[in-house]
């Protein structure tokens, strides 16, 4: 069975159609990549998925029906969001970002975000704004994991980061990814192959590949075609 | 020295009654977008309410208006709350329509409060203290001015406690940042509107009857009149920022008096001026973050 099922879902923003006619499932255990090139609507998907923007179409979350419901309720379902540009409260402290997320309070989860990230447990005081893009990351991550979710849908989690901090980023997902299953946006081929183990590929607002992300990657025409690189990273 | 001192103390009063109606305004759309229009007309009905219930228990004692003050705000917070149930939320989103429709409710209030109040002022009975002056460095200062100081202080201190301490409060901040994310982490930011809206209410009818003491009496017109000024206040201080609602407040009403008395009556001139400056050379306001 699968944990999220998504059949024809369409999404406009501003009327303007950016997903076209999307259909996947995502296992029960994993991180599985939604890839593509730049601008086929990855992230338009993922915020079709939540109700960020308009969308039609059958989605179904742990056999519920959520293409009706608006973003709030779907999230509460147990849905962990992490969004591209990592969208902190720039004028919010960085214990006031995390208290907001937490819906059930903060102490159940607090060590496990601890141990993944010491670096912003330094800075709980400071304004997110004030923090560097890294640290802002972590934030994001840390505002989606202070919640015990059933999905986690992360958007471009590496993107515009030092390697060194990508790899520390990495490590962080797949240790999120034990627990939780996850739906992850990412251009950086080499942590997709670190981490994905299926791979979705969309192409002008649909899906052209569903299948292991090994198979795709370890196919160079594959990957080509539909990536638009050779392989490796980006 | 007696002009300035009395001057200022008359913007000050002045800046009072514009900060309690800029709050809200500014909050709300800092928060959901809506440029309230009807803001005004909440003021007017919190003025009649505390006016009304004033007549009732008669007698111009502190308790007297102490309780005007709590029914104004009630009765401000009620109907600014019915108006975001009602008018505001079916038009989720819809920004120029949400505008449009409290142009039409300030517009309706104040015809059926001259319909039921008539066009005239009612004059309010006011505790004697409040009709003396008192004497600081030679000028003659009427002691409204302090007691409308003294409670604009006390909204904002409080306004600002609940925005800094309360789980409601961190909602509130985060929306006016980024509304979208807050609804993203499972937050129904929409009850948070109403309370915007409710909170915005209660402090514009507690200013109402400030107001009414400030000037001596009640009209139908009362909120209109302040309106036009808490709209520049809240641009001047940046939407969404109540401490830019503050300074901007003082700021504006100061320069008012200042203006009227040694420019020839030139206030509202000298105001306007000083939006175009602002809007000129900073746009988002003087604390405003980004506009909407």
């Amino acid at each position: 069975m699968s944990l999220l099922s998504v059949k024809s879902m369409s999404a406009t923003i501003a009327g303007q159609l950016v997903v076209e006619d999307v259909s996947f499932e995502i296992p029960e255990t994993g991180i599985t990549a939604l890839l593509g090139r730049n601008g086929v609507g990855k992230t338009s998907t993922l915020r079709g998925l939540i109700g960020l923007i308009d969308r039609k179409g059958e989605i179904s979350f742990g056999g519920k029906d959520i293409s009706g419901m608006p973003t709030n309720k779907i999230i509460q379902l147990g849905i962990g969001y992490v969004p591209e540009d990592r969208e902190v409260f720039a004028s919010l402290s960085v214990q006031e970002n995390l208290k907001l997320a937490a819906r059930k309070g903060l102490d159940s989860r607090w060590d496990f975000i601890e141990k993944l990230f010491p670096d912003i447990f330094g800075r709980l005081h400071q304004r997110a704004g004030t923090l560097s893009g890294g640290q802002q990351q972590m934030v994001s991550l840390a505002r989606a994991l202070v919640n015990e979710n059933q999905l986690l849908l992360v958007d471009e989690p590496t993107k515009g980061l030092a390697p060194k901090i990508v790899q520390e980023t990495a490590a962080a997902l797949q240790l999120a990814a034990e627990k939780t299953p996850m739906l992850l946006v990412e251009q950086n081929l080499t942590v997709v192959k670190q981490l994905a183990e299926d791979a979705i590929v969309l192409e002008g607002g649909r899906v052209v590949f569903q299948g292991k992300a090994k198979e795709l990657l370890s196919d160079e025409k594959l990957t080509a075609k539909y990536l638009g690189v050779g392989g490796g990273d980006e | 020295m007696s002009d300035v001192i009395l001057l200022l103390m008359t913007g000050l009063g002045l800046g009072a009654l514009y900060f309690l109606i800029a709050g809200g305004l500014s909050l709300i759309y800092g928060l959901m977008g809506v440029l309230n229009f009807a803001h005004g007309s909440f003021l007017t009905v919190g003025a009649i309410a505390g006016w009304e219930i004033s007549k009732l228990l008669g007698g111009d004692s502190w308790g007297v208006l102490l309780i005007s003050m709590v029914v104004g705000a009630l009765v401000g917070a009620v109907v600014a709350t019915a108006t975001e149930l009602l008018l505001i939320r079916p038009l989720y989103l819809r920004h120029i329509e949400q505008a449009l429709i409290t142009v039409g409710l300030s517009l309706a209030s104040v015809a059926l409060f001259e319909g039921i109040w008539g066009v005239d002022p009612n004059y309010v009975s006011r505790p004697p203290w409040l009709i003396e002056v008192t004497k600081i460095a030679g000028a003659l200062v009427p002691n409204d001015r302090f007691l409308l100081i003294g409670s604009a202080v006390l909204v904002l201190f409080g306004m600002l406690a609940f925005l800094r301490y309360t789980r409601f409060g961190l909602i509130i901040r985060a929306g006016v940042e980024n509304r979208a994310m807050v609804q993203a982490l499972g937050i129904d930011v929409r009850r948070a509107f109403t309370l915007v809206f409710a909170i915005g209410g209660a402090v514009a009818g507690f200013g109402g009857v400030l107001a009414s003491q400030y000037f001596g009496y009640v009209s139908p017109h009362l909120g209109g009149n302040l309106l036009i000024f808490a709209f520049i206040v809240t641009i001047i201080g940046g939407l969404g920022s109540l401490v830019g609602a503050a300074i901007a407040s003082v700021l504006v009403a100061v320069l008012q008096q200042f203006a009227n008395f040694y420019l020839g009556g030139t206030g509202d001139l000298v105001i306007v001026v000083l939006l175009i400056v602002v809007l000129l050379t900073r746009p988002t306001g003087l604390l405003g973050k980004r506009a909407h």
